[in-house]
């Protein structure tokens, strides 16, 4: 059994075969591309058609009878292939050469791939060597830490193989530049041009358009041509947006997601990650919500571009969007509910009067233990650690240190101690708990790198707070070591260890290289 | 150079030529003209032909009317204009010329190879 398709050839009405309609649609595309330099082109092919048709009937037994494919083929051997139909007077068309009128289509050539084919296609596409294609992915590769990778699989899996003839024919049609695109608008004009002086169509009565038609033809292909012109731009413009932003989020998932996952770096102090699930997890999480958007955005650029696009397929999209809706229903459902967690704060706090004669020099360092941590660094990270009674505490090393310039002759040590939790009585209890220690001894403030605080109850968070107030003309000494817990960046690396004055919440050195510089140029 | 591209070429060449040859005594619709050229073995395949009677029509030597036919589609009938008249009788000049040419400059270079 054979489905069978109605057509109408030059007015007559003919019921074909499937397999038979495909070849000869195929055939008379073909013809109509070899004939695309023609002038009166849709006379010429109403002229063939009509035969076809002549051809069709001669050959019928019968009035109702199928066109087969054997009556097409043997049409075929009548009126011989397309490139019979090629004007001699036209220089033979190579691969290169823009020929055809066909807009070309992006497929993957399959005859000449060495992965997916995507670089064969687009070297038959934009025109490029494959071996500069080819060189591009690898080297983008690199640099973009296989970003690029991706796009090319992406592009792999929506760009359809030239497997038929009139496939492999389209995707070495005409090249995409500009000039083609303007010659085709020229083309669209000409044609209406011609469409309307050919009065001799008119003659021919009901059978051809009307001249309004005509003339609607033409202005609808100059149209569609520019429309197809600023689709193709705007697709462009959405994949230089789209493509980059997703390399760079698939870079930022890769190397920040694996830092995490081996715990290598500490990223807890940018507020953002901190949901109370594992980092690698958030970092997935904000991966998928920014990326998918991105993804579809990259898909309707590519969709733009080249229109023979296949679909990923619905129950990809339903996949591709649960993620998505998921994602974002987890990330919002945990930050309010580490809002809600974080809402109570209680604090405890010490002022300490530093005796230090104010013609003394006080030198201020941090304390680290060697036995909780190796690191010297403020972080929000907690890890329970046994101290020299053999009693298990929660170690962090969240301390702020700041400075403020105070008008009383006097140093002073101000020490909050910070606890954060879901409950005001336990958030009370965390505060009263955490131990800070500093020390003391000749002019020498030695504050604690770390705090330690009770293990339990775990989804409480400590944090203490130093402020030191300095009188004028007080001069102190900054180990570099309190860097890192220094808060308020006020303080360029090159003044710690040095003799400072600290006046109007500003630094002034004494004794750096510059400032004595400056001096021997005075002399 | 391929031979088969030569021949096409040839035959390409005098086409339009027996296109208006044939038109000269009759008019005829494009199978008429078809079979003529075929049974002189002057033509394979029939498409070359389409393009050809556009431009032929499209330089005002040739002119159709539309003529119904039984069973089929309409026909278009071809025939001369004055101008393709003046035309055709330039081109016979000029092909007996060539013909004439053709024949002397072979025939003696067959009696000089014997």
């Amino acid at each position: 059994m054979n489905k069978t398709i109605n057509i109408n050839l030059a007015n007559v009405f003919f019921h074909i075969d499937e397999d038979a309609f495909k070849r000869l649609d195929s055939y008379l595309k073909a013809i109509e591309r070899y004939l695309s330099k023609e002038q009166s082109k849709d006379e010429i092919l109403q002229d063939i058609e009509a035969r076809i048709a002549e051809l069709f009937t001669e050959s019928m037994a019968q009035a109702n009878q199928v066109v087969t494919m054997s009556q097409v083929n043997k049409m075929v051997g009548i009126m011989g292939e397309p490139e019979a139909y090629k004007m001699e007077d036209e220089e033979e068309p190579t691969p290169s050469s823009s020929k055809f009128k066909a807009s070309r289509k992006l497929y993957r050539d399959l005859e000449r791939k060495y992965v997916g084919g995507v670089s064969a296609g687009l070297n038959h596409y934009l025109g490029i060597n494959t071996l500069l294609i080819r060189l591009f992915w690898v080297i983008s590769a690199f640099f973009s830490v296989g970003g690029t990778v991706a796009i090319y699989v992406i592009i792999w899996i929506l760009i359809p193989a030239a497997r038929t003839t009139s496939q492999k024919l389209d995707m070495q049609g005409e090249p995409v530049n500009l000039s083609n695109i303007e010659r085709k608008v020229k083309e669209g004009y000409s044609k209406f041009a011609d469409k309307m002086g050919d009065i001799d169509y008119e003659k021919y009565g009901q059978q051809t358009k009307s001249g309004l038609t005509k003339f609607l033809d033409g202005l609808g292909e100059v149209l569609r041509t520019l429309g197809v012109f600023l689709s193709k731009f705007l697709g462009i413009v959405l994949l230089l947006i789209s493509g980059p932003v997703l390399i760079a989020l698939l870079i930022f998932l890769f190397s920040f997601g694996t830092l995490s996952v081996f715990e290598l770096g500490d990223f807890s102090q940018i507020e953002f990650f901190v949901l109370g699930i594992p980092n690698w997890i958030q970092i997935v999480l904000f991966f998928l919500v920014a990326a998918i958007p991105f993804f579809y955005l990259l898909i309707l650029s590519l969709k733009l571009i080249f229109s023979n696009l296949k679909s990923i397929g619905k129950a990809a999209h339903i996949t591709l969007i649960g993620i998505w809706v998921l994602s974002v229903i987890v990330i919002t459902t945990l930050s309010v509910k580490k809002q809600l967690d974080v809402s109570y704060d209680a604090e405890v706090i010490e002022v300490i009067n530093l005796d230090i004669p104010s013609g003394d020099t006080l030198q201020i360092r941090m304390n680290p233990n060697l036995m909780f941590s190796e690191t010297l660094n403020q972080s929000k990270k907690s890890k329970i650690v046994k101290d020299e009674f053999d009693n298990e505490r929660l170690y962090n090393s969240n301390i702020h240190v700041n400075f403020k310039s105070i008008s009383d002759d006097e140093l002073k040590l101000r020490l909050t101690k910070k606890s954060y939790a879901s409950n005001k009585t336990i958030a009370e209890e965390g505060a009263s708990l955490i131990e800070y220690k500093y020390n003391l001894e000749n002019n020498v403030l030695e504050l604690d790198s770390y705090l330690l605080s009770s293990p339990e109850p775990k989804d409480r968070s400590a944090k203490v707070e130093v402020t030191i107030y300095i009188p004028q003309n007080h001069v102190i000494y900054l180990n570099e070591n309190l860097n890192n817990f220094n808060n308020r960046r006020n303080l360029d690396q090159s003044k710690y260890n040095h003799y400072l004055n600290y006046k109007n919440d500003d630094w002034e050195c004494l004794d750096c290289i510059t400032t004595l510089d400056t001096l021997s140029t005075q002399n | 150079m391929k031979i088969e591209n030569t021949k096409a070429q040839m035959r390409k060449g005098v086409l339009e030529y027996c296109i208006l040859s044939v038109l000269s005594h009759n008019d005829a619709y494009v199978a008429e003209i078809l079979n003529t050229l075929k049974s002189a073995k002057l033509l394979v395949v029939e498409g070359t032909i389409y393009p050809l009677l556009t431009r032929l029509k499209n330089a005002n030597l040739l002119s159709y009317r539309w003529e119904e036919s039984t069973g089929g589609p309409p026909r278009k009938y071809y025939g001369l204009t004055e101008d393709g008249k003046e035309f055709l009788a330039e081109l016979s000049t000029t092909w007996n010329e060539l013909n004439y040419a053709v024949i002397t400059i072979t025939s003696k270079k067959n009696t000089d190879n014997e």
